[in-house]
């Protein structure tokens, strides 16, 4: 036998030895009628939320992709768009205008939010683009919330439009704290490139920034984002840059987002993740680098991360053209 | 009419249902042990996570790969809790070994124990390569995507838990396994 086959006999075997009770069908219906009666509940009340906001007067819509998988026109921007209409012009076949009017909403273009404003989007599962329901379901009533839009395309774009406008950063970081969700906080109301949204960032994270750097690669290349995915099993499949090009990942046991940030600060000159105080965990660090950086600029960066404290493993992911 | 082929599309949607969580909870609630739970903590975390599934059912249900779904959403909710509940805790009541009671059960016992403390050994993330691959046995490309992953991820991670494994102390008397 292969030493494959003798594990799975292993594990088999002593799994076998584990009690398990009889499924519980009639219950897990019961629960799962109510959970989607609750989900549906809020979806219907988010839209009613969001219609009765711009009647009264309307405020500005931001608009931010939520899915990591939706495809993109351009693959070959460098930096984040200005504002979020610009985010999705830049979905294929699709511009704000369609957006808003599937949305029922008037959309505006605005220039950058002022800078003590976050947008919190959540996702749980992440990718699943149910998240506006459970959003609504977590912080309708938080009083730090001014102001809320719920609101899924439905038949048009996978996607979750931002669940909460308006918020100082450390009340997003604070929400987002405490409540049981995966979510994002996407910082001074800068959109996200098109498909990094809908990555999975936990709470343990609080805060991710996916700033442009502007640090050189040991080599002298440029590096292009840093980010850090706390603890997220983030696939570079579903959740591609905006380019195609190669990916180091840095893989770290037992270590804080402020070890990563370190790492990223060396390697990247990034400036530092803000709010990044979890516990100790695991950690992926991701290095979008260059799309033209060379075989031994990459080796390079690998060798030097591999002996880097609390790196366990290190590897190279190619992003594909979308 | 529209109202009974509403009604007629819920029964088989809910029948779907059934079937899956019949043919699949032990396989699950196991899987959630291997994985490091305890038995109350499996239970909980399979319910929490089939309940999820519940919700989402039309999708789960026309997934290319429904249980690689089903374990993505299971390896999501334990996070949750674990990080909910304060993984100390939760690990620590992991730590303890539940056995099945049986007459002569000692070889049995001693094998899930070897077993577990092996598995205990790994990275969190290497374990749940190992069982997703090994006892549940997905596919790489399941596991992959369960996980979130790379399948080059997936097939580096079991490489490298599989050598750690084949020098465990704990697996080292257990018949049928090859140290290698």
């Amino acid at each position: 036998m292969t030493h494959e086959e003798d594990a799975k006999h292993l594990l088999r075997n002593a799994a076998d030895k584990y009690d398990a009770a009889p499924p519980p069908v009639a219950e897990l219906l019961r629960s799962g009628k109510r959970a989607k009666k609750r989900r549906n509940l809020m979806m219907v009340t988010g839209t009613v939320v969001a219609v009765a906001a711009v009647a009264m007067g309307g405020f500005v819509l931001r608009p931010v992709t939520g899915s990591g998988a939706l495809p993109v026109a351009d693959t070959t921007q460098t930096q984040p768009p200005e504002d979020g209409a610009s985010v999705l012009e830049r979905i294929k076949g699709l511009t704000g205008k369609d957006v808003g009017d599937a949305l029922g909403l008037e959309l505006m273009a605005t220039g950058s939010a002022p800078c003590d404003a976050a947008f919190v989007e959540f996702d749980d599962p992440p990718g699943d683009g149910n998240g506006m329901g459970f959003c609504l379901e977590g912080v309708t009533d938080d009083p730090r919330v001014e102001r809320l839009v719920g609101g899924q395309i439905a038949g048009r774009l996978p996607v979750d439009v931002p669940n909460v406008v308006g918020l100082r950063l450390e009340d997003a970081e604070a929400i987002v704290r405490e409540s049981d969700l995966h979510a994002s906080v996407l910082l001074d109301g800068r959109a996200f490139p098109p498909g990094s949204g809908g990555c999975p960032i936990t709470p343990d994270a609080v805060v991710t920034r996916q700033d442009p750097v502007g640090g050189q690669l040991p080599s002298g290349g440029m590096p292009f984002y840093m980010t850090l995915y706390v603890d997220s099993g983030v696939s570079f499949e579903d959740c591609p840059e905006t380019r195609p090009g190669p990916v180091v990942v840095a893989h770290l046991r037992d270590s804080t987002p402020k070890d990563a940030s370190r790492l990223a600060q060396e390697y990247l000159n990034f400036p530092g993740v803000d709010g990044a105080g979890a516990d100790r965990s695991e950690i992926t660090v991701t290095l979008f680098t260059e799309p033209d950086v060379t075989e031994q600029e990459l080796a390079t960066i690998m060798e030097r991360l591999q002996d880097e404290p609390g790196v366990e493993e290190v590897f190279q992911v190619e992003v594909k053209d979308l | 009419v529209s109202v009974v082929a509403a009604d007629d599309r819920r029964l088989t949607a809910d029948d779907d249902y059934s079937a899956y969580v019949a043919a699949r909870w032990s396989t699950l609630i196991r899987a959630a042990r291997l994985l490091g739970c305890s038995a109350d903590e499996a239970e909980d975390v399979v319910q929490a996570a089939l309940v999820k599934c519940y919700v989402s059912w039309s999708k789960v249900s026309t997934a290319g790969d429904r249980d690689g779904y089903v374990y993505k959403v299971l390896l999501n909710t334990r996070r949750s809790l674990l990080r909910k509940a304060g993984s100390a805790q939760l690990v620590g009541k992991a730590q303890q070994l539940e056995p099945s009671s049986g007459s002569d059960d000692y070889d049995a016992v001693d094998l899930t124990e070897s077993v577990e403390r092996a598995l205990r050994s790994l990275t969190p993330t290497a374990r749940q390569v190992v069982v997703l691959r090994f006892f549940v046995d997905l596919s790489e490309k399941q596991t992959a995507d369960a996980l979130g992953v790379a399948t080059g991820t997936v097939k580096s991670r079991l490489s490298r838990a599989l050598a750690q494994l084949s020098k465990d102390p704990h697996l080292a008397d257990v018949p049928g396994w090859s140290t290698r």
